[in-house]
């Protein structure tokens, strides 16, 4: 009894010195938003290359807006005239990615999770049939992110999608 | 300090539950909470709930629907989730904690009052399983629904519907592996469709949504619809959270322990099941190391393995994981020897029985089956009354059908007829149907009632009609060898057969019959339909011809033409009327031809009543060249045009042409032209009305 109380206080000493760090990252991934430069391309990066790209787990974002710019180049390239379906298809991008690179415990993967159901969402409301698999699979489209992404799926949790507004911009 | 003060009061934390935050209830929208199954990675348990929702879409009767994930977590490497399964075969849990876990994670999600619990496969009992707690923890009655899909459940919660495939091998396995064991068998299959069959037909996307989307989305819908907002009991939110008392932190901590421990188990057992033994060893000795304080816990999730092998264990394991180890190789690795086979789902054996108490596995001989003393489907819990939630086998229950529904309208709680038994001694076969050499028509009320009797008394039955699973009922004639299917009939002209298939049945002491049994039976409801052909005639007594649907021996068609009556015979869905003479009709007048057909062989009167005109045309069409007479000539330095005139009442076509030249429709203009050398040249003319006169000409000109 007295070996299950103190395995079950270190359980919980852990988790409480975690707190601030998860508020944090979980503010973080709610912030992250596209923005209309973004979907009109105004700030749209060159090409990676792909061995560097593909060298780590986050790639390469050279314009710092949260989608990897090999995926960013390849939604412009399948979206080239339909602006609201690269806004919804940039948004789930950019969810996607934050499995890959922020998560590291229940409560972030459950961030990321409802911000990706948001973008979902987001998708649902475009009148574009917008393949958001192929999405996921362009986002971990290296064994390593593949691996990252199922090994952060470990901190699956019940969860809903967040916010009451599904896409970031407003674009028609 | 910050983490000094934390520390201070760890232990008042520690029993603190992890979610305070309060949330509204909304009479206004649908949330759907979607449970997944076991064995789904968990990428495909999230992807599933999106697919889901991209299915439903976002509105429904102009309120918002969102769809949840209630995630059912997968434990020991799937080992846990299959004790459990097992388990729960039984009516009973090891444990709720899954289920509670569930129930405090979506606590915040759930801000609607209207709530349906969507379950796939193993999540299905947890949806049940839910549907009990939220009824007895602040929900109001008929504001939470349930629907279950690919359910190895016996019931669904609530009187909801269900969607179990046909295709599906791993329910029917595992319906296998219960009859054998003596356990609750699931409801029976209730779709078909091409195409669900492929894998092991059990997949949530790549099977449900795939190929009975439309029937999902149709079935939630409905749910969803039936749902009244209430007023709720509870203070926080739509529902009581459970409480996160000592027991629940206990297991909490002993899975945060153990799973990790076990991970790579579940490849272990997809390499066969000289794995699986090491796996559940290696499990053991995991739980070992966590301490003796988790004894207990360990024991309850993992069962001693029963003393024989499970019949059918293997397959089940088999379809589970993929694997393609066969009976043959477990003989070869000395498993079936060494209870290798039922390790994976064994079940723990009861302490003690009750009386009344379904038999358990261990008391399973299919030679000599034992008849049961209760009915094998316990009553689903219920809202108001009968003391709250209860979803084992608790006293004995309440009477079960005797067939499961197909898509139960009420609980099955409600009160039944109790059927006398007949005594259950042999393998099921079908005595008779009802509708065996029975043509239905319009003089039977829809729907008929279609008995089907056995040999035996039955526990479940599954009916297709014309490859379309039936609802089956009891027949509320004490009998519990007859099984019911209330058929609404369709719209038929001319008869056709139909197919009944006895696709499946179990008898109450759960012996499945042997094989489908197929019957037939006729339908034709509607009466012959004719058409008469609208027709132009060249002569004064011509045939008058129109269809019927029905040119069996025997029919006639009637038909009445300038004040005459012809009855004539049908043949090859064809009719014709031959008007004799001194029946002459007149050169350019038009009649009406109006014909029915007689009543069917059914007794169906005849369907319509229909009409035709028969125009008299002894007429050819007149033809003139205006401008050319026979051995005219043109200037050579214009193109030959050469006007015409084509009169007839009916006229049909005109086709002109230029020596041996091919024959062209000839303009409306009135005039063709071309370009022609010097020299002789002839102009043909020829032209059709509707009633086949013809009349053609021929003009000789020179070009010069």
């Amino acid at each position: 009894m007295v070996v299950g109380y103190v395995l079950l206080v270190i359980y919980d000493v852990q988790r409480l010195f975690d707190i601030d760090k998860t508020n944090e990252a979980v503010a973080a991934i709610h912030a992250q938003k596209i923005t209309l430069a973004d979907v009109q391309g105004s700030n749209l990066p060159p090409v990676p290359d792909q061995a560097e790209n593909d060298a780590t787990v986050a790639g390469i974002d050279k314009n710092n807006n949260g989608v990897r710019d090999d995926v960013e180049l390849a939604i412009f390239k399948k979206y080239p005239s339909d602006k609201k379906a690269r806004g919804a298809a940039l948004q789930y991008a950019s969810a996607e990615q934050m499995y890959l690179t922020k998560v590291f415990n229940t409560e972030t993967w459950k961030a990321v999770a409802e911000e990706t159901g948001r973008a979902g969402l987001c998708i649902l409301e475009t009148e574009t049939e917008i393949d958001w698999e192929n999405i996921q699979e362009l986002v971990a489209n290296t064994q390593l992110r593949k691996e990252t992404r199922t090994k952060n799926f470990e901190f699956i949790t019940s969860h809903g999608s967040a916010g009451e507004n599904p896409c970031d911009t407003a674009v028609n | 300090m910050r983490h000094s003060c934390k520390l201070i009061f760890l232990s008042l934390l520690f029993f603190l539950p992890f979610s305070t935050q309060a949330a509204s209830c909304s009479e206004e929208g649908y949330t759907v909470v979607f449970v997944n199954g076991i064995f789904n990675t968990r990428e495909q348990a999230e992807n599933s709930q999106f697919k889901l929702q991209q299915k439903l879409k976002t509105k429904l009767n102009g309120e918002s629907l969102t769809v949840r994930l209630g995630y059912n977590p997968s434990h020991l490497a799937g080992l846990g989730d299959l004790a459990q399964l097992a388990v729960q075969s039984f009516g009973t849990s090891i444990s709720t904690f899954d289920r509670d876990t569930i129930l405090l994670q979506i606590h915040p999600e759930v801000t609607t009052r209207k709530l349906l619990l969507v379950g796939h496969s193993q999540g299905t009992l947890y949806a049940n399983d839910m549907y009990g707690y939220l009824a007895a923890n602040g929900e109001p009655k008929g504001a939470v629904g349930v629907y279950n899909v690919a359910t190895p459940a016996n019931y669904v919660a609530g009187g909801g519907t269900y969607l179990t495939s046909e295709y599906d091998s791993l329910i029917a396995l595992y319906a296998d592996y219960v009859k054998r064991a003596g356990g609750l068998l699931p409801l029976a299959p209730n779709f078909i469709a091409d195409g669900s069959s492929v894998g092991n037909g059990h997949s949530f996307i790549d099977n449900y949504l795939e190929y009975g989307g439309e029937r999902i989305v149709k079935d939630i819908q409905s749910g969803l619809g039936r749902l009244k907002a209430g007023e709720g009991t509870a203070t926080e939110g739509c529902f009581t959270p459970p409480d996160e008392g000592l027991g629940y932190k206990v297991q909490k901590v002993f899975f945060a322990a153990a799973d990790p421990a076990s991970s790579g188990v579940k490849t272990a057992a997809v390499a066969g099941f000289n794995g699986t033994v090491a796996a559940v060893g290696g499990v053991r000795n995991g739980l070992a190391a966590v301490g003796s304080l988790f004894g207990s816990v360990a024991k309850a999730v993992i069962p001693e393995a029963r003393t024989e092998n499970l019949p059918g264990s293997h397959d089940v394991v088999s379809a589970l994981y993929g694997s393609s180890v066969t009976e043959e190789n477990l003989r070869e690795f000395g498993l079936l020897e060494e209870q290798g086979g039922a390790v994976v789902l064994a079940v723990q054996k009861p302490e003690e029985k009750e009386a009344g108490e379904v038999q358990g596995v261990e008391t399973q001989k299919e030679e000599e089956p034992a008849v049961p003393q209760e009915p094998l489907i316990p009553p689903p819990p219920s809202f108001g009354g009968g003391g709250g939630y209860s979803p084992g086998f608790g006293g004995g229950g309440g009477a079960a059908p005797a067939v499961a529904t197909a898509a139960a309208e009420e609980p099955a709680a409600e009160p039944v007829v109790e059927a006398t038994s007949t005594p259950a001694t042999s393998t099921p076969a079908v005595v008779s149907v009802s509708s065996d050499g029975t043509t239905y028509s319009s003089s039977d009320v829809s729907p008929v009632r279609i008995v089907v009797t056995f040999n035996t008394s039955m526990a479940t039955t599954s009916v297709a009609i014309q490859g379309i699973l039936q609802t089956v009922g009891d027949c509320g004639d004490a009998d519990a060898a007859t099984a019911c299917v209330d058929y609404p009939l369709p719209a038929i002209e001319p008869a056709i057969n139909y197919n009944l298939t006895v696709l499946a049945a179990t008898s109450t002491d759960g012996l499945v019959m042997p094989a489908a049994s197929v019957h037939t039976f006729v339908v034709d409801t509607l009466g012959p339909t004719v058409t008469v052909n609208n027709l132009f005639v060249k002569t004064t007594l011509p045939v008058i011809t129109g269809t019927t649907v029905d040119s069996s021996p025997g029919m006639t068609v009637q038909v009445l033409i300038n004040n005459m009556l012809y009855t004539v015979a049908p043949a090859g869905g064809e009719w014709a009327a031959q008007l004799l003479p001194g029946q002459e009709l007149l050169e350019g007048q038009s009649y009406t031809a109006v014909a029915s057909s007689s009543a069917d062989l059914a007794g169906n009167p005849p369907g319509n009543v229909a009409s035709g005109t028969v125009v008299v045309d002894l007429t050819a069409p007149a033809l003139d060249t205006p401008e050319l007479s026979e051995g005219g000539s043109f200037a050579s330095t214009s193109p030959v045009a050469i006007s015409f005139t084509v009169s007839d009442a009916n006229l049909a076509d005109a086709s002109c042409s230029f020596d041996n030249d091919l024959f062209v429709a000839c303009p409306d203009s009135g005039v063709f032209s071309a370009t022609l050398a010097l020299g002789a040249h002839y102009f043909n003319l020829i032209a059709n009305d509707s009633a086949g006169n013809q009349t053609a000409i021929l003009q000789n000109f020179t070009v010069e």
